[in-house]
């Protein structure tokens, strides 16, 4: 009897040491975070370009190699411009101080609590970093489970916003942040965040400029690394350790970061502005002007039909990709960067060759999977960038940045307004309507 | 030890009931942590219903926690030396403690009647056409919002005069209103803690809920399934208006949606 008290005693004492060990353990599990190097894209800028197709990246071409101490070099000149995911900091002298605010960095980032006044900080990783990451690299934990995959900001590219025009990507304003933002995007995994409260979503557009500028900048510098050696003028991005910081050094660091932020405030320092768009005309979507939409559907002039295919079901050409992926399978987005539509002329590339790349270089690093661009189902009425004529009109005239959706400059207002009458409409019409159209006449200009 | 274990065991029905008289007192500590405030027509018969069967079960549960007690404190091994004695049990007790919650249960279910008939059965019908209410809006759950769908003008749900929201809903107070309510994926469950109003969403089931806010205001709409790793995000946003702002709202919200000029002199 005595030697079975003991035992029960001395089991409540080994589970109490268990108890006091368990949450020491967790508590010092908390290292602080930190901005994940852009391993990818140093494998992917490595390759030098096919001289014959310049938007392809050969395999065989890897002659420069990054060393280990200009990856140091890069982190370092990054954290010293742009701080760390709990001490954000915005770069001095390029332009960025009327347009980013410290104090709502400050708010968005860190880890996810609440300060005195019992306002939330940490808003970037309690509603945005599972999917797309601390860094914004749209590789958090939960993004492997999502078609399509979270956006990476590091291009800088965004695919809805109302600043395009004529042609030209630009950046994004806030206010089409924010649009994303309350709106989610809908057929995707991106929620919409209207229950916050208003000034909650304007620290996380902050905070997700904030990342994307530091996205290209770090893709800027990794180029300039690669582009250098060591009798080059910049030893800080050669080698750290003997390295002696220069004032050109400093000067060289801050005109790539102002290059990538002009394009984000643009000419009066405050941001893009959205563009105008002219009053549509009053009969936009009589059955008349349907009728001119549905015509050039499926003509050469507006030829959706051979992306979104004959039913517009989403099913005409499926073995495109986005600038994300274009990148993952050793192929150069950036060539194809100011005329939309010519990202997806890629149609020579081997599959299996190509994802030999991703294979080799890219999964060991926790690069997600590429996967094809699907065209949108356009009968789902499900419309990523928004529902509103205008939104459409948007996308058909300034296509989506990062994607094989072309912008059509070519169309006259009538023809424009007509297309996206008949969009509008294909939801409630039925499919199985025989097409009146020529079909199979696939004439590219 | 001896009937320390016993003790240990006692502290269940004192502290659960400690919690449920804290959380009673109004102004008090856990005041937010009962049940929400209730904004709804037929909220009040829930309620009843609910305390009702808390009451009831309170007393089940001090009765039984007690008893539990009881026994480990009387047949404590320190203090009995006698062996155990084989009792085959008791026919009569059995059938006692058989019966009681049979017809507690019988009685609920009778009790409650009317109440699931008005929550689940009568479908409202227009008072000024005798026939079925339409839907306002259909609400879609879907991996992880809700999405409004307003009949329109039309009064018909489907059709390209349709406003589409997304964890935005309104509705006018004091009026009755029907929602359609399906979900595009998995099982959700529609929940607007103010209104008493929870409604498993299951796939491929058209369901319908009706109700009527006495009270404006802003109020919360969860998703009360778990349906995947996003359920905690699935909030959206109630809002009470009087008629007179509903409808400027929902001129207002047509207005948007049909918008074709951007930043353009009119």
């Amino acid at each position: 009897m005595k030697q079975f008290h003991n035992n029960r005693h001395q089991g409540v004492r080994i589970a109490s040491i268990a108890v006091l060990v368990c949450s020491v353990l967790l508590t010092a599990c908390s290292d602080p975070a930190y901005f994940q190097f852009n391993e990818a894209y140093v494998q992917a800028a490595q390759l030098k370009p096919d001289v014959a197709k310049p938007q392809m990246r050969k395999l065989e071409n890897r002659d420069v190699l990054l060393i280990e101490s200009q990856k140091e070099n890069i982190s370092t000149i990054l954290e010293g411009a742009f701080g760390t995911p709990d001490n954000p900091r915005i770069p001095g002298g390029v332009g960025l101080g009327d347009f980013l605010s410290m104090s709502k960095l400050q708010q968005a980032a860190g880890p996810v609590e609440r300060d005195e006044a019992h306002i939330p900080r940490g808003l970037y990783r309690q509603h945005c970093a599972h999917c797309h990451g601390v860094t914004g690299d749209g590789q958090g934990p939960t993004a492997s489970f999502l078609n399509p995959y979270p956006r990476d900001y590091r291009l800088g590219q965004f695919k809805f916003k109302m600043t395009d025009a004529g042609g030209t990507f630009k950046k994004p304003s806030k206010e089409d942040l924010k649009t994303t933002l309350l709106q989610g995007i809908s057929g995707t995994a991106m929620p919409s965040f209207r229950v916050l409260a208003g000034t909650d979503i304007n620290q996380m557009i902050d905070y997700v400029i904030y990342l994307a500028i530091r996205g290209e900048v770090e893709r800027s510098l990794i180029n300039a690394a690669l582009e250098i050696t060591t009798s080059d003028e910049h030893p800080l991005l050669v080698d750290f350790n003997n390295g002696v910081k220069k004032a050109d050094d400093l000067a060289f660091v801050r005109e790539m970061i102002s290059s990538v932020v002009i394009q984000w405030v643009g000419p009066d320092k405050t941001g893009n502005a959205q563009r105008t768009i002219a009053k549509a005309p009053d009969n936009w979507n009589s059955p008349a002007s349907v009728k001119i939409g549905r015509t050039l559907f499926f003509q050469g002039k507006a030829n959706c039909f051979s992306c979104h295919g004959q039913t517009a079901i989403g099913d005409g050409q499926k073995n495109l990709y986005d600038n994300w992926t274009l990148e993952l399978l050793g192929l150069d987005p950036s060539s194809s960067d100011t005329s939309a539509g010519d990202a997806a002329d890629v149609e020579d590339i081997s599959l299996a060759s190509q994802l030999y790349f991703y294979n080799e270089h890219l999964a060991g690093i926790g690069a997600l999977k590429p996967r094809a661009i699907s065209p949108r189902n356009l009968r789902l009425g499900n419309f990523r960038g928004g529902r509103r004529p205008i939104d459409i009109y948007q996308r058909i005239t300034s296509g989506i940045q990062g994607t094989p959706m072309p912008g059509n400059t070519k169309l006259t207002e009538a023809e424009t307004w007509g297309l996206v009458a008949y969009v509008l409409s294909l939801p409630y019409e039925a499919s199985s309507r025989p097409q009146s159209a020529p079909t199979f006449q696939r004439d590219r200009n | 030890m001896g009937r320390f274990w016993s003790l240990l065991f006692l502290l269940v029905p004192i502290l659960g009931v400690a919690v449920y008289v804290f959380a009673a007192i109004p102004g008090g500590i856990f005041a937010n942590h009962w049940l929400p405030e209730d904004i709804s027509q037929h909220g009040a018969v829930v309620d009843k219903l609910f305390m009702f069967i808390l009451y009831l079960t309170g007393v089940v549960f001090i009765v039984t926690s007690f008893l539990l007690f009881w026994f480990m404190w009387k047949y404590d091994t320190d203090r009995n030396t006698e062996p155990v004695k084989y009792l085959h049990g008791s026919h009569t007790l059995e059938i006692i403690w058989s019966i009681i919650p049979a017809a507690t249960l019988l009685f609920i279910a009778i009790f409650q009647m009317d109440a699931w008939a008005d929550a689940r059965m009568k479908y409202p019908t227009d008072k000024a056409t005798g026939f079925k209410k339409p839907p306002l809006l259909l609400v879609t759950g879907r991996q992880f919002e809700w999405r409004m769908q307003y009949a329109g003008e039309d009064k018909i749900i489907g059709t390209p005069d349709d406003v589409h929201l997304v964890n935005d809903l309104h509705i006018p107070v004091n009026e009755e209103i029907v929602i359609r309510i399906q979900t595009q994926d998995v099982l959700h469950s529609f929940f607007l803690p103010n209104m008493r109003i929870k409604q498993d969403v299951v796939p491929g089931m058209k369901q319908h809920i009706w109700f009527e806010a006495k009270k404006t205001g802003t109020y919360d709409i969860v998703c009360a399934e778990l349906c995947g790793w996003g359920h905690y995000k699935m909030r959206g946003r109630l809002i009470v208006q009087s008629e007179d702002d509903f409808r400027e709202w929902m001129a207002s919200a047509i207005a948007e949606q049909n918008k074709t000029s951007l930043n353009a002199n009119e």
